[in-house]
């Protein structure tokens, strides 16, 4: 579970903030959220997906690292499984959230469960009522992340319009078990995108929405190496 | 001499109906193409919209979806829920003082397609212990427990159980209006209609307005309400009366606020029956609209009220009842030459299952998939349209008054009378004499445009516990056993639903905040 609380120089003085390479919190994520800025990256590690939100319905994108919830083929006891980690794991138990939606201001939060944020171990957070110089980079890329989660929805919400988003069925075979399809993916409908006009083709290229369609393309051929990993 | 094609639609009225026929005129004729038609809605600025119908059928949706509508943006703006259904208070037999006892007309036949095997048969014979409602169907449970037909990660127009909207209607009209004018190319026009012209042949040439002067036209579309200008008043066309078979020819209505904003929202319509009439109760987002609807014969409007008031309790304090007369039949023809007839205009039987803007979008789509684009057909798709809308309003008379017929209630004349052979028309009759030995089938329902189908009957019959014998036959009932094997994966489906849906305001909430996605 988690426990967001906004960070408070008074409450959390005494607080420290701890970072661990291995990752724990996400041991058995088998989808991470993603931005579209990394998108680039992501897709030499991971199939990149959209799911929506159970919460809201709303899409949003993510990569794929496991093959039934609760599964992460890119954890290990020894330690993080590919070359990109996305931006959220590593700022985790850090984010940013915009009070108000069209406020430019942040107010930076964290996961007051996490072991990462204690009383023993790790960087100081505040020092003489301020915050230190390592909590000020941290916070930078939380909000930095933070404002590419709207370049994220932006982004969707176009591929929504030209109605590139597409229903995509997982049907995995493991080995000694039933088939199951893993369902409640969807992908980019390369159909549809061989369809469209120029027009609505160039109309993509704001927020560099192109290397981002097609990021999102080659990161299919990832799949195949994710099966693979459940084999391993 | 007339021009040989019908090229400009002139819809008067901006009600309900008015818009509803204009977005799917607009739609399936294309208008805004080359070639294709010219809609022109005209509205006077004075006379407000009925304003009252506030329940549909989930033909709705297929018809918002088909208009290119936005399913979040709709609700939102319209203050809609979802309608699962209706529930029927009090109707089976007179209740004893505090006692209520009810069943429900859901909207799903998915679990029940009784098309493919019809349970009630092995219902009869005792083959779930559960009332009939809620044995044949999931969305009855769903509804008692005002759970959602679906869940925020839904695609918008699809459903987990089947649904409809209740909606305001004054809000409905205005949004229709701007999809329509915004985004399907029909023209708007505010004034008042003071004159009809008629051509020598009959047909109307057009019409004289106080402040956009005459306005021409090739077909004309009579939406002005009960008044119908058009069709009644100018070209004369008369009005059938059904007012010996349906009583409820007044209506109180009010708009019930919520005492929290938290408040559950019903997800069905609940009609309790009263001593001379019943009342509606449909909970939209941030009030519920309530109404009496009654005999004058049977009632004065004064003992209405107190019926009225004294139903919704405390809440009814300090709030007015709206008083609106019912003229219920329909009219002799609904097409006439170049006129067609749609909504209140047409016809208005009483708002028990919400039949008359489920019938607004039947009629605007057949005049759509027909519409005569050359004059010579005119007459040909007139018979057709008078035939089949003559069918469907006896049709929908039948079902409205089963609801009475077969009651056990005899507390007051209005249910003596109700339940008189002689206001039960002949193929009502004739039904239940059948139905007394012989459980409703498909083939009781063989008409194409059928408005209520066997599922509706079979909810309505046994949710009164009418009496079909089968001692003589059984038979011809020998699936026991995949009877039960159905009873117990309705159970089943109910209990997954159960654990999956979220409430219905907490849905609706959502729905208005995040909207719903598009697949
Ligand atoms: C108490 C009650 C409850 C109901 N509940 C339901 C329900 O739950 N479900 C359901 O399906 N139906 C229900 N109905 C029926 C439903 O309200 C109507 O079918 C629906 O609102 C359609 O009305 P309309 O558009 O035909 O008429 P109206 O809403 O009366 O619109 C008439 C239009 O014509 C215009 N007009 C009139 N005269 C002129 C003129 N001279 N010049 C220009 N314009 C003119 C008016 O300005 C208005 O725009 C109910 C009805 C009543 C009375």
């Amino acid at each position: 579970m988690t426990n967001i609380v906004a960070l408070d120089s008074q409450q959390h003085q005494q607080h420290k903030l701890r970072e661990d390479p291995l990752f724990p919190h996400i041991a058995s994520a088998h989808i991470l959220p993603l931005e579209v800025t990394e998108f680039a990256a992501a897709a030499v590690s991971f199939p990149i997906v959209f799911v929506k939100d159970s919460a809201t319905g709303q899409f949003r994108a993510c990569a794929l690292t496991g093959l039934q919830p609760g599964q992460n083929l890119y954890w290990q006891p020894s330690g993080w499984q590919a070359a990109y980690i996305p931006l959220a794991v590593r700022n985790y138990p850090l984010l940013a959230v915009q009070p108000e939606a069209q406020s430019g201001d942040y107010i930076i939060a964290v996961d007051a469960d996490s072991p990462l944020f204690n009383q023993h171990s790790g960087e100081v957070l505040f020092a003489a009522d301020k915050g230190t110089a390592y909590l000020q980079q941290r916070a930078r890329s939380a909000i930095a992340l933070a404002q590419s989660s709207a370049l994220t929805q932006q982004f969707i919400a176009r591929l929504l319009e030209l109605e590139l988003l597409v229903a995509r069925t997982l049907t995995l075979t493991p080995k000694g078990a039933e088939p199951y399809d893993l369902t409640g993916l969807y992908g980019i409908n390369e159909q549809r995108l061989a369809q469209l006009t120029a027009e609505q083709w160039l109309s993509l290229r704001a927020n560099n929405g192109l290397l981002a369609v097609h990021a999102v393309l080659m990161s299919m051929s990832q799949l195949p190496l994710l099966v693979g990993r459940l084999a391993q | 001499m007339l021009k040989p094609t019908l090229d400009d639609i002139i819809i008067v009225g901006g009600g309900t109906a008015g818009w509803l026929t204009a977005a799917i005129l607009a739609k399936k004729l294309n208008a805004g193409t080359a070639g294709s038609v010219q809609i022109t809605v005209i509205e006077s600025p004075d006379i407000p919209i009925i304003g009252v119908g506030e329940g549909t059928w989930p033909t709705m949706r297929t018809t918002l979806q088909s208009v290119g509508v936005d399913e979040g943006e709709f609700m939102r703006e319209c203050d809609a829920t979802f309608k699962q259904g209706a529930e029927f208070v009090n109707w089976q037999h007179t209740p004893a003082a505090g006692e209520t006892h009810s069943y429900f007309h859901p909207l799903s036949a998915v679990f029940h397609s009784s098309y493919d095997f019809n349970l009630a048969p092995y219902w009869l014979q005792g083959a779930s212990e559960l009332p009939y409602d809620l044995a044949v169907a999931s969305q009855s449970r769903i509804c008692q427990l005002g759970l959602a037909p679906k869940k925020i990660t839904t695609p918008a127009f699809a459903a987990l159980q089947n649904y409809a909207y209740h909606f305001n209607a004054v809000k409905f009209a205005a949004f229709m209006k701007k999809h329509c004018t915004e985004k399907l190319a029909v023209h708007f026009i505010a004034a008042n209609v003071q004159q009809v012209r008629l051509h020598p042949c009959g047909a109307i040439a057009g019409v004289l307005t106080d402040s956009h002067g005459d306005i021409n036209g090739d077909f004309f579309v009579d939406c002005t309400g009960s008044k119908a200008l058009l069709l009644g008043e100018a070209l004369g066309v008369g009005w059938h009366s059904i007012n010996d078979v349906i009583f409820n020819d007044t209506a109180l209505a009010m708009q019930v606020p919520y005492p929290t904003a938290d408040w559950p929202i019903a997800t069905h319509t609940i009609a309790t029956a009263h001593e001379a009439g019943w009342t509606w109760d449909i909970g939209l987002h941030n009030r519920r609209g309530v109404g009496y609807v009654y005999s004058s014969a049977h009632s004065t409007d004064q003992r209405a009220e107190q019926i009225l008031r004294q139903h919704i309790g405390e809440q009814a304090e300090g709030l007015e009842a709206r008083k609106i007369k019912l003229n219920l039949g329909y009219r002799q023809q609904f097409w006439q030459q170049n006129c067609v007839a749609i909504g209140m205009s047409a016809a208005f039987i009483e708002p028990l299952e919400a039949s008359a803007i489920f019938l607004i979008e039947a009629a605007a789509n057949m005049l759509a998939e027909q519409f005569p684009r050359s004059r010579a057909a005119l007459g040909f798709v007139e018979k057709k349209f008078n035939d089949t809308f003559k069918l469907r309003w006896d049709k929908s008379i039948d079902f409205i008054k089963l609801h009475y017929c077969i009651s056990q209630r005899r507390d007051t004349a209005y249910w003596v009378d109700n339940c008189a052979d002689s206001s039960i028309p002949d193929s009502l009759q004739q039904r239940l004499a059948h139905w007394r030995l012989h459980p409703p089938g498909k083939y009781d329902f063989d008409y194409a445009f059928e408005p209520f189908v066997l599922d509706s009957y079979l909810f309505v019959l046994y949710g009164m516990k009418f009496n079909t014998d089968l001692s003589h036959n059984l038979s011809s009932y020998p699936d026991k056993q995949r009877a039960q094997q159905l009873f117990a994966e309705i159970d089943r489906t109910t209990a997954l639903l159960q654990q999956q849906l979220p409430t219905h305001r907490e849905l609706i909430d959502k729905v208005y905040r995040y909207g719903l996605p598009k697949l």
